[in-house]
């Protein structure tokens, strides 16, 4: 593969099969922590750094332990806990080295743990057997895509807070709404790139 | 031999996880930073630990006082 194969996969990634509005992975942070951009920004930024530091982890493990040793239906449960792993290792790494960075992601890193975005990437990974860089790019672009979404998301629940919307529709129905119309745009981008 | 990765496996992850937890429960909060309390507005799951159960018993107050007006309002009518 060269330089544009792997740009054409990263926006493969970020767009068209975006893992929010594509695959409907990672809902529930995706309407949980989006009513400011603030938390969405720092939930991004935290699940860009644990989807590709948590990939690189599970394919090693299944490339180097699970296929050799024919244990491939222990994926599941292996893959959960190096991911639970990685996100308490990371949580103490940047507590000391970027306290700033800490103070921005604070409470989101735990909630990662719990993101099925980040088990879902890991398992379409090792699915796809795609090589190590391939794999890294995609989980890179996955991660990217899912913060791109997130943060416009959240921009326009700030947005619809003070629009005149019915009350029954305020909160979550219209969050729904207006994810569901998100999902249709993307749809566009179908096609656009064949991996 | 198989059962004996298995057992390594998930002894060793197991452990990882274990380690990891408690030195990150030992590593102190940056200076000057307070983790926010750890009751999370974003949802209402009573189920997560960082949940406001609170918040919870609020919004079923509010659900069973727009039901209460509602049902007065159709009758009224």
């Amino acid at each position: 593969m060269n330089f544009g194969d792997y740009i054409a996969l990263g926006l493969y990634a970020i767009l068209i099969q975006n893992v929010m509005l594509t695959q409907f992975l990672g809902a529930c942070p995706f309407l949980g922590v989006s009513k400011k951009s603030q938390s969405a920004i720092g939930m991004g930024l935290a699940v860009i750094f644990v989807i590709t530091l948590s990939s690189i982890m599970t394919w090693s493990i299944d490339h180097f332990v699970l296929i050799p040793q024919e244990l491939t239906y222990m994926r599941t449960i292996v893959f959960i806990l190096i991911i639970s792993g990685v996100v308490q290792f990371v949580e103490m790494f940047i507590k000391k080295t970027a306290p700033i960075i800490y103070k921005m992601l604070g409470i989101y890193l735990p909630l990662i743990t719990t993101n099925c975005a980040v088990l879902g990437v890991a398992l379409i990974n090792v699915n796809q057997e795609f090589p190590f860089t391939k794999m890294v790019v995609y989980s890179i672009g996955i991660s990217v895509g899912y913060a791109l979404v997130i943060y416009v998301f959240a921009t326009i629940r700030e947005r619809l807070e003070n629009a005149n919307i019915p009350k029954s529709l305020k909160g979550t129905p219209i969050a729904l709404i207006v994810a569901g119309i998100m999902s249709i745009a993307f749809i566009g981008f179908a096609g656009v790139i064949e991996i | 031999m198989q059962v004996l990765w298995i057992a390594l496996l998930l002894t060793g992850l197991g452990a990882f996880f274990a380690i990891g937890m408690y030195l990150n429960k030992k590593t102190p909060l940056p200076e000057g930073y307070d983790l926010p309390s750890l009751k999370c507005e974003h949802c209402t799951s009573s189920t997560c630990a960082y949940s406001d159960t609170n918040r919870v018993q609020e919004i079923k107050a509010a659900i069973k006082k727009d039901c209460e007006e509602g049902e007065i309002n159709a009758n009224s009518n």
